[in-house]
């Protein structure tokens, strides 16, 4: 990679970050579990209306776990993204040159996403879906696709197109016309600029 | 060898303000160009341009803009003048 040296070590430290954030876990299905726990419990009972009761209970205490297991997931989420964030920052208008060292990077921040992907997708189309089946409301489930419609658009911008170093980059087309008019320039004695003074010229203004 | 000056077209850099619209990412883009027309021209010219390979070269460049991987084309004439390269043409993926 042609980037300076303070930038590659800031590049191991960014996958690290990423790493890390592979390692945690949630315990929402215990809270799933707890409260399925309570309804058969609750269908233990022989009175009719007593099981009727205590499963409508069951129903309300799970769809409060089931909020509070959106709102930590969501949490999770959130804190993946502002992670992600410092990494884009980083990157953000550097030119890069591809190597082995940025596929790494590339490789963590994948697995980032794919896993924050497939938990949001297995909690809403498994224990939401299934709840909801049930009659059993979750207010704030539009949550995870916020969060899933965010880290579509990180993975579509980011990681889909990424610069790795084995796979060619997909150019734009030559503005011919731009050319034409440049190649005009230059043989009616108007040759531009040179890169350095360009260069110099803009960090001054 | 004595190296080749770099000239770039007014149209290009203005343009490339334009695609950018960052002061920060156009000078480390130009800087980046002048590092492969100066370090790995060799390489660079070998890749030439379909339309016009007597006159046209393409240098590519990967950035990242708002959160978005764009890749920038530069096309760069070797052929006019022996002792200058000039950037005539620059265009950016959608």
């Amino acid at each position: 990679m042609t980037t300076k040296t303070h930038e590659r070590a800031d590049f191991r430290g960014l996958r690290r970050m990423l790493d890390n954030i592979l390692r945690d876990d949630d315990g929402t299905r215990g809270l799933f579990v707890q409260a399925m726990g309570n309804f058969l419990t609750a269908a233990g009972y022989q009175d009719e209306v007593l099981v009727r009761s205590a499963l409508a209970e069951a129903k309300t205490e799970l769809g409060d776990l089931l909020v509070e297991a959106v709102e930590n997931l969501a949490k999770r989420s959130s804190a993946s993204q502002a992670m992600i964030r410092q990494v884009t920052t980083k990157l953000e208008g550097v030119p890069i040159e591809p190597d082995e060292q940025f596929d790494e990077l590339g490789r963590s921040l994948s697995s980032v996403v794919s896993t924050a992907l497939r938990a949001l997708y297995d909690f809403r189309d498994g224990e939401i879906a299934t709840s909801r089946k049930h009659g059993v409301e979750v207010p704030n489930a539009a949550k995870l696709d916020e969060h899933i419609a965010h880290w579509q658009a990180v993975k579509a911008n980011l990681v889909d197109p990424w610069p790795w170093s084995n796979v060619p980059v997909p150019l734009p087309p030559v503005d011919r016309e731009m050319v034409a008019r440049s190649r005009a320039a230059i043989l009616a004695g108007e040759p531009g600029e040179d890169i350095d003074a360009l260069i110099e010229r803009l960090r001054s203004e | 060898m004595h190296p080749r000056s770099i000239t770039v077209l007014p149209e290009v850099s203005r343009r490339l303000g334009e695609l950018l619209a960052d002061k920060e990412a156009v000078i480390r883009v130009l800087g980046e160009l002048r590092h492969h027309l100066q370090n790995q021209a060799a390489g660079s010219r070998a890749n030439r341009d379909d339309a016009q390979p007597d006159f046209l070269f393409t240098v590519p460049i990967r950035v990242l803009l708002r959160g978005r991987w764009r890749f920038i084309r530069f096309s760069v004439n070797d052929t006019t003048s022996p002792d200058h390269f000039f950037v005539e043409a620059v265009s950016l993926s959608d």
